[in-house]
This record gives structure tokens, C-alpha cells and sequence, in this order.
């Protein structure tokens, strides 16, 4: 049971707001429905009561006019008392009933109230209409002892109608009479039912409709609103907020739990430009002074092993400075906002950049772009950009190509470099920070020096990079998620 | 090539700013005394009449109610920072109003840079700087402020080069014969920016800023960049000028270590 609701809860969960309002619309159709017919057994059974009720009144006072009670037997009946009795129900047939409608007009209208008789003597013709005799119908002892419904097709009773008829069916003495009523088969009562359940079905609905649109539209613009909120939160731009109030109350508690997130988010980024730039000015400063220092140092030194050694502190310190920019570069407020960035562009510009150098190098930079664009901050995309390709030029062997492809795979936008130098160290393959560092200590140049800034630039932007071998050459190759 | 340089003293065009400098008085804001003192100690050893060192932003504006020529001002200072303090200068009026300012500041990140220009600062660089970054920009900045106070004409001429800023062209008039010498946009930014500085050097992080503007940060080898592109740039130079000699080429030359010079040819007579 727990889990049939549970499914019950899932099923729900994937319909939209429209199609669970159309659900009720249909459901509120049926209940109408069925309200209707409710209420249009009722009216019936109404109608026949009260002619039931006509058809009594009207068989009591025949019988009171017969003034026969129980003393006609099959026995007393003579032909000429049946003649009598048969003569007299013809003058009664317009008789004695009062409220009685006239045939012509039930027959043309529906109403219902017209009399119906029939009386049948041991001896002689019966009177009135045979029908009521010899159609079989319904008891209905509820209404009365000897009650029936009849139902009387077409031509029987009226020419183009079919009716119900009510008809109480006794003997008295020897004589078996029917006396009926036609049933009001609509009547004001029915009419009016109809009228009020439609009308408040067609208010229910419209007002259902318009209540469900006005909602949606109401649910659909805040969480538009929401949604503009975080698209702009994720590029970098916090200065909207998702509104709190005035939208739909369903989302008051989530807009709210948003923006709460936002400015905590905000917070901490400003923190982090905030202690971003103390450390730069932390840092900065006594570095200014050290340079200053060593170079004033070398100006006073007198042997050339002082010379080189202050000038070996100095390419230390230059050294200390770009580890330091690269960190902040990451860091840095001025890299928060994303923007539109045309890859294709950027290999472009990286290409020509490092034309010249690779001309004076021998080698030659190839790029095979298609336009393919991703969100990033420019100048961190370039410097991975250029980083790559510095890498490739200066590794490239006389002659060799560096090509520089842009694409998209799988929708997903990607650049590689690719060079024909010597490929990487496997040890670079494997592990490419431990032989990073360890080249890094050994004061040699390695292919892999720039790729951990590259690398770091790429995480921020959601991308990946690998470093395969191109036998001959190595490519790097960055895949953006986005 | 440093020492190559300074042993030429007569040559040496870091030297020739002597003349530029001398009589010259710069108001220095910086919170650090050592740095203070190191940067008035190169300004007066450049030439420098006066280097007024100031501690504070107020102290600052105290004492911008002389007159100075070129502004100095660190971005962090206790109290009003340096930015600040430039505005407040700008706005002021005083005789310090239109005097060329440079930031030099520990906040070396794009954002700052473009918040100090657009503050008013007209030259931003990072610490720890060179002194021959320092001077050379300086140098531009009294440039700058020497042609806002006389414009001019458009064409600059440089010996037989006439370069014209509005054309974006350079010419080369030899034997009554005028010719276009054919460069790249890149390439005319460079001899533009080199020309300008008449004679004086220009950095390769200035020739950096100023012609490379679109790359918004400086790569790691730029000076490697910068020379592949100008030893380029002096191949072109001399194939479409050959009637200045063999002993005029290459016409941009090295200065100190970081510097090139785009050669002064007035003397020269075809």
C-alpha cells in the first residue's frame, strides 16, 4: 500500500500544473454528470409520485360515484349493467379529476396530467384504452397498492410520443379498472435542475481554468524571475536578486532560501577578492623593497660573484613574483565575470602572436578552427591559450608544425595544441605534478612548467585537460563542459 | 647588454633623460619608507630637482597645493587611499589637477588597473617595478604632458619618416621621391609608439600595453615576443628603406636591457 502510494505520489509528481488542472476539469464533468442524473431520477420519481397521487384521487371518487363498493360480483353483472357501467365511464372520461391536463396537450407538450381509464365487466365490451390492460408494467408498490408504471410507445396513447403512465389497477366486485395519469416527463422542476447544475458547471469550469492559468502564469514568471537570478549569479553578476515577495507564495520559502545563498556567495567571493588583494599588497611590498635592495646590492658590489649572486637572488625574486601573480591571477576579483569568448578567435590571435617566434624557430603554426564560443573570463582563457602554445613553439623541432585545432565534440567545445617535438616524458604522463616540481627543482625548463597554471585556469572553467602523446609530439587538449 | 649599455655613457638614452628630468619635481606617495626612499633616491639620481615624500593621502593633498610636474601614488595608504586621493586632486583644481599621474601599487589585477585609469591615474604599474621601467614611463608622461600643453602638428617627422596619425601611414621622402612603406596595423602601432617617444626609450612592457592592447595581461616571455616581432619589423624597415646605409640599420635599436629606441634621423641628409 505504502509503496502503490508512493507511485501514486511519483505519477503525480511528473504531471504539470496544466495537466492536473485539466484532471479536476474532467473530474468536476463527471461529478456534474452524475449530479444531474441524480437529480433527474429524483424529479422523475417525483413526477410519478404526484401522479400516482392524481391517479388514487381519481380512482377513489370513480369508485365513490359507483357507489358499488364490493357488491357487484361476476354473478350480479348482467349485460346490461356492464352496457351501463361502460356508457357511464365514457361520460366520466372527462370526469371528474381535477388538475387534470387535456390529452391534446400532454401529447403535444410532454406535460404530463391527462386522465387515462379502462373498466372491464365479466360480460359485455370493456371500456376506455386497452392499453393499460394488456401492457405489462412495472409495480411500483411504494407508490400505492396496485400501482403500476406503464410505459405506453408511441401511437399507443399519443400519435408522436411516447409516455409514462401511472396507473392504479384494482378489482372492485367483478370489475377490474384501470385509472392513470401521464407522467410529467420533464416538467419546470427538471428544467430548472438542468439549467442551475450546467450553469454552475460552466462557472466552475471557467473559473478552474482561469484560476489554474492565472497560477501558472504567476508560478512560470517567478521562477523565470529565479532563474534570471542564478543564470547571472553563475556568470559573475550578483547584483539581481530572485524576488521575495509578490510571486507566488508556493516559491516565498525557496526565492527566499535563493537569495540567502546568493549573498552568501557573494560574501564569500568578496572575501576572497578582499584577502586576495591584502595579500597582494602583503606580499607585493616587501618584494618591492627586496628587489629594490638587491638591485642597488649589485650596482655596489665588487666582485662579479657578488654581481651574479645578487642578480641570482633577483631572477628568484622575478621568479617568486610570477608564482605570486599566477596565484592571485586566479584569485582575483577581475576574474568572476564570465563572458562570451570566441576560441576560435583566441587561437586565432594566439597564432599570430607567436607567428614571428616560431618563424625565427623554423616552425610553423597551423590553426584549424570552426567558430565555437564558451563562457570564461578572456584574460584567463588567454593565458592558457598562449601558455599552450608557447609550450608547443618552444619544444617544436626545426620544421616542425604546431596546429592549433578548435572544435566542437559532442556539443561540447574543444582546443588542442599539438607540437612534433620530442612527446612528453612518461613520467609527465603519469604523474604530471610530481615531474612538474621535480623539473621545477631542478631548475630545468619542462613541458609540463606552464600546464599546472593551464590546468588550473581549465578547473575554473569547467574544462578538462589531458596530455597525450602524438608520436611525434605531445597535444594538450582541453574539453569544456559547456 | 647591460653592461654594453652603461659602458656607451654617452649613448646611453637613459642617460640623455637627464635632460628631461633636470628641473623637474615629482610628489611621491608611499606608506613604505624604504620603498620612499629607494624611489626619491633614483628620481633625483635621474635628474630630479625635488621629490616631495608624502605619507598619507591628506598629507598628500597638503602638500599638492605647490605645484609638481609628475604625481607618484601608491593605491594602499592607511587612511585616504591613493586612488582617492588622485580624485580628490583631479577634482581640486589646485595646481596639481592636470599634473600626469602614476599608480604604482601591489594591486597589479586587470580590475584595479582599469579602476585606477578610470580614477585618473594616467599610467598603472604593478611593484615591484625596475628603474628603467619607472624612468622610461615617467619620461612618457612629461612627454604626454609637454604635447597636451603644445599640440603639434599631425605628421610627426622623423628625418626622412613622416608619419601621419590620422592616415595611420608612414612615409619615407628620399631624393624628392615620396614612398608608403607598407606595415601591418601591429607594425605602424610599434614604430608609431617608438617614434613618439623622439628619441627617448620606450619599455618593451610599455610597447606592450600600448600595441598589444589586446591581450589584457603580460605572457610570461612577451620580451621574446616582442623581439621576434621587432627583429621582424627591422627586416621590413630595411628592405623598403636601403638608401639610408647600412651603418642606419637596424633603425630600432636595443637600450638597457628592457628598452628600444626608435633611431633620431633628423641629422641625416639623404
Amino acid at each position: 500500500m505504502p509503496l502503490r502510494f508512493l507511485r501514486l505520489r511519483a505519477w503525480l509528481g511528473r504531471r504539470t500544473s496544466t495537466q492536473l488542472a485539466a484532471g479536476i476539469a474532467v473530474m468536476a464533468a463527471v461529478a456534474l454528470t452524475g449530479s444531474l442524473i441524480a437529480t433527474g431520477a429524483a424529479v422523475r420519481m417525483d413526477q410519478r409520485e404526484k401522479a400516482a397521487l392524481a391517479a388514487l384521487d381519481d380512482y377513489s371518487t370513480m369508485v365513490e360515484k359507483l357507489r358499488i363498493e364490493a357488491s357487484l360480483t361476476a354473478a350480479d353483472i348482467t349485460p346490461a349493467d356492464a352496457a351501463y357501467l361502460s356508457a357511464w365511464l365514457s361520460a366520466f372520461q372527462d370526469g371528474p379529476a381535477r388538475d387534470a391536463g387535456s390529452l391534446e396537450k400532454t401529447c403535444s407538450t410532454g406535460q404530463g396530467g391527462a386522465g387515462v381509464r379502462f373498466i372491464r365487466a365479466p360480460v359485455g365490451k370493456p371500456a376506455g384504452l386497452a392499453a393499460l390492460e394488456t401492457t405489462r408494467g412495472e409495480r411500483a408498490p411504494r407508490l400505492g397498492e396496485g400501482v403500476h408504471v406503464l410505459r405506453l410507445d408511441r401511437g399507443v396513447l399519443c400519435p408522436a410520443r411516447a409516455v409514462e403512465v401511472v396507473v392504479v389497477r384494482r378489482s372492485v366486485g367483478a370489475l377490474d379498472i384501470a385509472v392513470g395519469r401521464v407522467v410529467d416527463r420533464s416538467g419546470g422542476a427538471w428544467g430548472w435542475a438542468v439549467a442551475a447544475v450546467a450553469a454552475a458547471g460552466v462557472l466552475l469550469l471557467a473559473f478552474g481554468l482561469t484560476a489554474a492559468t492565472f497560477a501558472r502564469r504567476r508560478l512560470t514568471s517567478a521562477v523565470a524571475d529565479v532563474s534570471r537570478a542564478l543564470d547571472l549569479a553563475s556568470v559573475g553578476d550578483f547584483s539581481v536578486r530572485a524576488p521575495e515577495t509578490a510571486v507566488a507564495p508556493e516559491l516565498t520559502e525557496l526565492t527566499g532560501r535563493v537569495n540567502l545563498t546568493l549573498d552568501r556567495l557573494e560574501e564569500l567571493l568578496s572575501w576572497l577578492r578582499d584577502s586576495a588583494d591584502q595579500l597582494a599588497h602583503d606580499f607585493r611590498t616587501p618584494l618591492a623593497r627586496a628587489s629594490a635592495r638587491l638591485d642597488r646590492l649589485k650596482e655596489m658590489a665588487t666582485t662579479p660573484e657578488a654581481r651574479a649572486l645578487a642578480e641570482e637572488a633577483r631572477s628568484d625574486l622575478t621568479r617568486l613574483t610570477r608564482a605570486m601573480n599566477e596565484a592571485m591571477t586566479l584569485r582575483d576579483g577581475e576574474a568572476w565575470v564570465f563572458e562570451t569568448v570566441r576560441l576560435d578567435r583566441l587561437a586565432a590571435s594566439a597564432a599570430e602572436l607567436y607567428q614571428p617566434l616560431a618563424e625565427e624557430r623554423g616552425a610553423m603554426i597551423r590553426v584549424e578552427a570552426s567558430p565555437v564560443s564558451v563562457l570564461g573570463v578572456r584574460s584567463l582563457l588567454q593565458r592558457a591559450v598562449t601558455n599552450l602554445v608557447d609550450n608547443a613553439v618552444k619544444f617544436s623541432p626545426d620544421g616542425g608544425v604546431v596546429t592549433l585545432t578548435v572544435r566542437l565534440e559532442d556539443g561540447k567545445p574543444v582546443l588542442s595544441v599539438a607540437d612534433q617535438g620530442p612527446g612528453l616524458d612518461p613520467e609527465l604522463l603519469d604523474d604530471p605534478a610530481r615531474a612538474i616540481s621535480r623539473a621545477a627543482d631542478e631548475g630545468r625548463e619542462s613541458h609540463g612548467m606552464g600546464l599546472a597554471f593551464v590546468r588550473a585556469i581549465l578547473k575554473r572553467h569547467g574544462a578538462a585537460m589531458t596530455i597525450d602523446d602524438a608520436g611525434p609530439g605531445a597535444v594538450v587538449t582541453a574539453r569544456f563542459s559547456r | 647588454m647591460d653592461g654594453e649599455a652603461a659602458g656607451i655613457e654617452g649613448d646611453d638614452p637613459f642617460a640623455q633623460l637627464r635632460d628631461v628630468f633636470s628641473g623637474r619635481r615629482a610628489l611621491l606617495l608611499e606608506d613604505d619608507p624604504a620603498l620612499s626612499e629607494h624611489v626619491a633616491e633614483r628620481l633625483l639620481r635621474a635628474g630630479f630637482e625635488a621629490v616631495e615624500r608624502v605619507d598619507s593621502g591628506e598629507a598628500a593633498i597638503a602638500a599638492a597645493a605647490a605645484s609638481f610636474d609628475v604625481l607618484i601614488l601608491d593605491r594602499l595608504t592607511a587612511g585616504l587611499d591613493g586612488l582617492e586621493t588622485l580624485k580628490r586632486l583631479r577634482a581640486g583644481g589646485g595646481p596639481c589637477a592636470d599634473a600626469p599621474a602614476l599608480m604604482l601599487t601591489a594591486l597589479g589585477g586587470e580590475r584595479q588597473k582599469v579602476e585606477g585609469l578610470l580614477g585618473g591615474a594616467d599610467d598603472y604599474l604593478s611593484k615591484p617595478v625596475g628603474d628603467e621601467e619607472l624612468l622610461a614611463r615617467i619620461a612618457a608622461q612629461l612627454r604626454r604632458a609637454a604635447r597636451r600643453a603644445a599640440p603639434v602638428g599631425n605628421d610627426l617627422v622623423n628625418g626622412p619618416f613622416r608619419l601621419a596619425f590620422g592616415a595611420r601611414t608612414l612615409k619615407f621622402d628620399a631624393a624628392g621621391a615620396s614612398r608608403l612603406i607598407d606595415l601591418s596595423p601591429l607594425e605602424f602601432a610599434i614604430v608609431c609608439e617608438l617614434m613618439t617617444a623622439r628619441g627617448q626609450p620606450v619599455t618593451k612592457t610599455m610597447l606592450w600595453d600600448r600595441c598589444w592592447v589586446e591581450w589584457r595581461f603580460l605572457p610570461d616571455n612577451f620580451v621574446n615576443i616582442i623581439d621576434a616581432r621587432i627583429s621582424a619589423l627591422r627586416r621590413r624597415l630595411k628592405e623598403q628603406a636601403p638608401e639610408l646605409g647600412e651603418e642606419l640599420h637596424p633603425l630600432i635599436v636595443s637600450a638597457r636591457s628592457q628598452s628600444l629606441i626608435f633611431r633620431d634621423l633628423s641629422a641625416w641628409t639623404g
